[in-house]
């Protein structure tokens, strides 16, 4: 594996969708909405450090997920207009090189966003006189792996149908689906007939349902490599 | 094909998980927006809805109900709709410790709605098994009925069996004990006294179960 030049692809890739208007745009929704946090944490009371931690990470979802999702989705479609993708496969490297390199270069630019963000989150904690606490670390770490698997997912679905907006559309259904994982299995279990066995279909979903831990992030992560590593091999089989 | 059957099946391996939050679906008659519910979960946004509806609850206690030519004092009222409002921000965050234990604790010793604080603390209870100050609230409210001469054999049962367990607070022990005691349930106090003098470094918890033991064998 060229780890050289899927550095090299990532890095360039992050550069671009950080230098990207839509970064841009992402950056000023979220400090518009950390300032609704600071109005909605009043009416709290005793409550405010909860609802603060909550609407920020709330914020921090909402706004990576619309960022990966289409970082994740445009690039590889928009190389493959702009006949970029041409330019990069005619040199020596692999396609399952250019799906990593891009990729990971989504995951590096969301991962600079996040730190941005929880740094002005960081400001607002500590001007109203609250401290992080380990429980938002674990949070904001969940919150991270949701965004590599859903960025990752929507790169598999640009690489078989080379349509952005189709992945969009599937990765931001896929997301709804995953945060209802329980309630679907829970509505499947109670059906009778063949339409019970259709519940197997939602465990090739990732399960965003249950609450945060090590093992639900570990299971993401792995889902996410093994998605990335099938974009890699339908990309292979496009006709681009 | 193979390898596609080889993703199917690692995918669907990694998947097979145990449930954590309420199901929405099951609770259905219990949410009052249940639309509201279902979009906010499938966002990703439980918790910041369940903190949202919590700011409202506390909005609704904190205005002075009006009614048909009666203007109620503050702290007093009805609020009919307080224990549908708060059994919704059971179902959907049983992990929101303050919303429980408010709404649970102006239901039992304020509103004199005993019965449902107990349904809201034991929803909450259901999926946040070891927190002990659901626990606590819970026992404080069976106190409190004893004093009135109320006594719930169902819930006294399941204070013992949280007690025995290994790392249950000795303050709950000693709590349970005492209602056992009070509701003629001797047996179960003598067996809870015990459990104190084993696991108690306090010495006035010590003396005091010693006390008992000695008084509740002669009772017995």
């Amino acid at each position: 594996m060229g780890i050289r030049t899927i550095k090299s692809i990532s890095w360039e890739s992050a550069k671009e969708s950080l230098n990207s208007k839509f970064a841009y745009l992402v950056f000023f929704f979220i400090m518009l909405l950390i300032y609704v946090a600071i109005l909605t944490g009043i009416m709290a009371v005793n409550d405010e450090k909860k609802v603060l931690s909550d609407f920020f990470i709330a914020v921090t979802q909402i706004s990576l997920l619309v960022f990966g999702v289409f970082s994740s989705a445009l690039g590889v479609s928009q190389d493959i207009e702009t006949k970029r993708i041409y330019l990069i496969l005619s040199r020596p490297v692999k396609i399952y090189e250019y799906v990593f390199g891009r990729i990971i270069g989504v995951w590096l630019s969301a991962f600079f966003i996040l730190f941005f963000i929880n740094l002005a989150c960081f400001m607002v904690f500590v001007f109203k006189g609250y401290f992080f606490d380990l429980n938002y670390f674990y949070l904001n770490a969940n919150l991270y792996f949701k965004i590599l698997c859903i960025s990752s997912i929507s790169m598999f679905f640009a690489c078989i149908t080379t349509s952005s907006f189709t992945a969009i559309g599937i990765s931001v259904m896929v997301w709804f689906v995953s945060h209802f994982i329980t309630d679907i299995k829970f509505a499947f279990d109670k059906m009778k007939g063949s339409v019970h066995f259709m519940k197997y279909i939602i465990y090739l979903f990732p399960d965003f349902s249950v609450s945060p831990s090590l093992y639900s992030d570990f299971k993401i992560l792995i889902y996410s490599f093994v998605v990335v590593l099938f974009s890699s091999y339908f990309f292979k089989k496009t006709e681009i | 094909m193979k390898r596609l059957f080889f993703f199917s099946s690692f995918l669907f391996s990694l998947n097979l998980y145990s449930n954590t939050y309420p199901s929405l679906l099951f609770y259905g008659k219990i949410l009052k927006e249940p639309v509201n519910d279902i979009i906010s979960v499938s966002m990703g946004l439980r918790e910041l809805y369940s903190d949202i509806l919590y700011i409202r609850l506390l909005q609704y206690y904190g205005t002075r109900e009006e009614g048909e030519g009666v203007k109620f004092d503050y702290g007093a009222g009805e609020y009919p709709l307080f224990y549908e409002k708060a059994k919704e921000i059971a179902v959907l965050n049983p992990y929101f410790k303050n919303a429980v234990l408010n709404s649970a604790g102006a239901l039992a010793f304020n509103l004199n709605r005993t019965h449902q604080a107990i349904s809201v603390l034991k929803l909450a209870m259901l999926y946040d098994k070891n927190n002990y100050n659901y626990i606590l609230l819970l026992s404080a409210i069976v106190t409190a009925q004893t004093k009135k001469n109320i006594y719930d054999t169902k819930i006294l049962n399941e204070l013992y069996e949280i007690c025995i367990k290994k790392d249950s607070p000795v303050m709950l022990i000693q709590i349970t004990a005492f209602i056992s005691k009070k509701a003629g349930k001797y047996d179960m106090a003598l067996s809870l006294y015990k459990l104190i003098m084993e696991r108690s470094k306090d010495k006035f918890y010590i003396d005091n179960a010693k006390k008992q033991i000695k008084l509740l064998e002669r009772l017995k």
